[in-house]
């Protein structure tokens, strides 16, 4: 037992040092947490426009790519037929963004390594000699085209395009507030509806970019979070919520770790920017998840689930799937809330609290959280009024619970009694439609539910040049003209009731969402325990009848699958590597390796402990090469009391 | 013997005028920068698949790239101040006051070479150094902004070697200069008076004595 100590003491901390670094943070338990999925993007195509591109280590030299960062396309608007020119429109930024999505690097990995990105420099500026009759306008135009290009390639199905540009420019959307005019606005709605691909948007941040095209309805709008106590849970810093959205909607989605991430640049270096990532560095974090989630559609349908058709590919469903599985609390019994704590499992099995930019308000301090259906003013139609919070979102992306959300499948309106937690591509059909969702089981008094409702606003041309139906310069788009509610005239409204089972109007209703925009979101704590329903209901048909995503989630979801977590115990521990260690056919030692520390509960009390076991097991696989086996198959009892000293040790 | 008095006295006269009113120049590329085009750059240690790379300066220049946090935009930007020492030396104490809190001085002996310290926090824009020239007991520092056509920030700081100075009050003057019309012409908007002034380091006063005494609190970064 002493020689293991000594071993343990003296040999280890490399190996520990590597694992601490910050680097894979972001997309590990304290971040994400992606790498804990058996998802890697695989195969899924995803685009990344920006004004410059990133590197290809197959095209451009050393000092203008990264080893680890493999597009799988490039492209270049400067350039005749899109071609990219070798070392040409390459700066760190786009290469760094791009690494959050693909990099393979062991320090800095990115959210879908195997996911085929395609990177546009879609209008390069050089910042010391611009164009002198580029405008923003024009900057945005070209950048429209760029996006148009890649949704509309034959070659490719591009899920998902990054969007982390934000030209310091638009002075009147500044300035009037962000309205969704601009025609680059305009154009991601319309190319989102028409293309049916997911825009991934950064946010308003620090006096900079502008809020085009963060005032977007269809998009997904991402701010950044930094670290509080070492987990990614703040409203960073970075973010200026001083131009919120025109009406009674917020520009923010969700919110992504950005500060301090660890990211592969340009010359083969991986670096922290710090807080400099700004919002650029938290929208590569969604897209990135996009991808690993139509990755888990295509294995469904590979696969024949009876639940998952391409209706599960729908950016509707996405982002009501990414947004629904936001974390807002920590889900570990010590959450208060009305003079009582919350059970554990009363928060959906939710891994971190999230706080404002102020350090301390949460969600319950949100006008967010008005989903009450007396309202704070005692009248039914006080409640609902607000979906988003301006900060948050509706919370922090978890890829991981964005997998449970997403795993049951497809469940459609007026059909067979739902299950707690699943999704829905559904349509109304016009003025007063209700689909009714109800659930198959009764649900408890004080614990959560969390319902998130998705669709589009309409945008149609208003010049559009040959070839028709493509974005091309000179083409815009039509405004719309109702201002309050904003944009009434182009939406179809939709609303989110949760009614007890058997109601018949939506004055019974225990909570409801019916605020401006094209999200609606209820995160309400169950007032009796009962049996309930969801009900989507169309308003108006300003733009008629209405397809949305609808995502649902009550109660604890089932643990996904982890690769190298050989007890099912839903984490990658020590515990699970005695299980290989009587059995090596459970698995891939590999996997363990790779996924140690890749806990599937909350991130903040990932503590010391399994620190302690990975001293354990990697002293266990040193001895192995040094020790026969027959004397560690003799020694194994006393291995555990070992790894119970070294715990004491430290 | 009167007229070579005359002579000597006029030569001395002139000498100290040319000297209070001839402006002088930095050049840039004596002063170090963090992301600043032109100056001697100075930069923090990268990680690689080999390692961490560091050289004698980067731990520094990293942590006092990290000090310069965001500002929130109700709040404003902290003062430049002035170090004693050049290069590497003034690096060191520069960190001194930006990380181990240590008070700035703004008295300074004449027998010191110094350097003033100039920074801007996170934000949309570059800040680019066009010029430092002293007038006298004016330092005055030239700066503009570029946008940023991404949704990244930068901040930025530098080291900028004054040399050793006459006993006097002297200023360091931060101005900030419009921002390029081939930006203006492309519509980039120009930033109000109170983001400049939660991005950019303001203006300061010290003071040279020939013999040196202890000085008072000074203004912090």
């Amino acid at each position: 037992m002493k020689d293991i100590s000594i071993f343990l003491s003296f040999k280890l901390p490399l190996p520990l040092t590597s694992i601490a670094l910050a680097s894979v943070d972001s997309i590990g338990p304290n971040g994400v947490p992606s790498s804990v999925l058996s998802l890697t993007g695989d195969n899924i195509d995803i685009g990344q426009v920006e004004l410059s591109r990133a590197g290809d280590p197959t095209l451009d030299s050393t000092a203008a790519s990264n080893s680890s960062v493999r597009p799988n396309s490039v492209f270049d608007r400067a350039f005749v037929n899109f071609a990219a020119s070798t070392n040409m429109n390459i700066p760190a930024h786009a290469e760094e963004v791009a690494s959050i999505i693909i990099s393979t690097d062991a320090v800095a990995k990115g959210v879908a390594p195997d996911a085929n990105l395609l990177s546009f420099a879609g209008s390069f500026v050089n910042p010391g000699d611009p164009d002198p009759q580029l405008n923003i306008e024009a900057i945005y135009t070209q950048a429209a085209q760029s996006a148009n290009f890649l949704a509309t390639l034959t070659t490719h199905d591009v899920k998902a395009i990054n969007l982390s540009i934000g030209v310091a420019g638009g002075t009147p959307n500044v300035v009037n507030g962000a309205d969704g005019k601009s025609n680059f606005t305009s154009f991601i709605d319309w190319s989102s509806k028409t293309h049916d691909v997911s825009y991934v948007v950064a946010g308003f941040e620090a006096a900079s970019s502008g809020s085009v095209p963060a005032d977007n309805f269809n998009a997904i709008t991402v701010g950044a979070s930094d670290k509080e106590n070492g987990v990614y849970r703040r409203v960073g810093v970075a973010n200026d919520f001083r131009f919120d959205a025109a009406g009674n909607r917020s520009l923010i989605d969700i919110l992504a770790p950005s500060r301090d991430v660890e990211v592969a640049t340009l010359n083969t270096q991986v670096l922290s920017r710090g807080t400099l990532g700004g919002t650029s560095f938290a929208v590569p974090h969604v897209t990135g998840t996009l991808a690993l989630l139509h990755q888990h559609v295509n294995n469904q349908i590979t696969a024949g689930a009876a639940r998952f058709t391409p209706n599960a590919h729908r950016h509707e469903v996405m982002k009501a799937v990414l947004m629904n599985s936001a974390d807002k609390f920590i889900d570990n019994g010590t959450v208060m809330f009305d003079g009582n704590t919350v059970a554990q499992g009363g928060l959906l099995g939710m891994e971190r609290t999230v706080l404002k930019q102020d350090g301390t308000s949460t969600w319950f301090e949100s006008d967010a959280f008005d989903d009450f259906a007396s309202g704070t003013g005692g009248t039914f139609f006080d409640g609902g009024a607000f979906a988003l919070d301006t900060e948050m979102g509706a919370g922090h992306l978890n890829a991981k619970r964005a997998l449970q959300q997403f795993i049951p499948g497809e469940y459609e309106a007026d059909s067979t009694a739902i299950p707690t937690i699943g999704w829905d591509f559904g349509t109304t059909s016009g003025t007063s439609d209700i689909n009714k969702y109800a659930f198959n089981q009764q649900m408890t008094a004080g614990d959560f539910i969390s319902v998130t409702l998705a669709w589009d606003r309409k945008v149609e041309f208003d010049t559009d040049t040959a070839p028709i139906g493509v974005f091309n310069p000179g083409d815009t788009f039509k405004e719309y003209t109702i201002d309050e509610p904003n944009a009434d005239d182009v939406i179809s409204d939709l609303q989110l009731y949760l009614v007890p089972t058997g109601s018949f109007s939506i004055n019974q209703a225990v909570a409801l969402s019916i605020g401006e925009g094209t999200v609606q979101h209820i995160f309400f704590p169950i007032p009796t325990t009962d049996t309930y329903e969801i009900w989507v209901r169309q308003l108006d048909d300003d733009a008629g009848a209405q397809d949305y995503g609808l995502a649902w989630w009550y109660g604890v979801a089932p643990l996904p699958v982890v690769q190298g977590d050989f007890d099912s115990d839903g984490d990658v521990d020590g515990q699970g590597f005695l299980v290989w260690q009587r059995n090596p056919n459970v698995g891939s030692l590999s996997d363990w390796q790779s996924n140690y520390g890749n806990p599937l509960v909350a991130a903040s009390q990932a503590a010391s402990e399994p620190s302690a076991w990975l001293l354990l097991v990697l002293g266990v696989l040193f001895m192995q090469n040094r020790i026969s086996s027959s004397y560690i198959s003799r020694r194994w009892p006393c291995e555990i009391q070992c790894s119970t000293g070294y715990s004491r040790l430290i | 013997m009167y007229v070579r008095f005359l002579c000597v006295l006029s030569f001395t006269f002139c000498c100290s005028v040319c000297y209070a009113q001839e402006p002088l120049e930095i050049p840039r590329n004596q002063i170090w920068g963090y992301e600043i085009p032109g100056t001697r750059p100075l930069k923090f240690g990268r990680w690689s698949s080999t390692g961490k790379h560091i050289s004698a300066e980067s731990p520094l220049v990293e942590e006092i790239f990290r000090s310069l946090d965001i500002i929130k935009y109700d709040l404003s930007s902290g003062p430049s101040f002035v170090v004693e020492g050049t290069g590497i030396d003034a690096l060191k104490n520069a960190h001194a006051i930006c990380i181990k809190k240590r008070k700035s001085e703004n008295m300074f002996s004449s027998e010191k070479e110094l350097s003033a310290f100039f920074f801007s926090h996170p934000a949309g824009r570059y800040v680019r150094i066009i010029d430092v020239v002293r007038h006298g007991k004016e330092i005055v520092i030239q700066y503009r902004f570029e946008p940023h056509l991404d949704a990244g920030l930068s901040s930025h700081f530098a080291l900028i070697p004054l040399g050793t100075l006459l006993p006097g009050k002297y200023e360091i003057k931060i101005i900030q200069l419009p921002m390029e019309t081939q930006f203006q012409n492309i519509g980039v908007f120009s930033l109000t008076q109170k983001d400049v002034e939660r991005i950019v380091c303001k203006s300061s006063r010290f003071t040279i004595q020939s013999q040196l005494i202890p000085s008072s609190e000074g203004p912090k970064p």
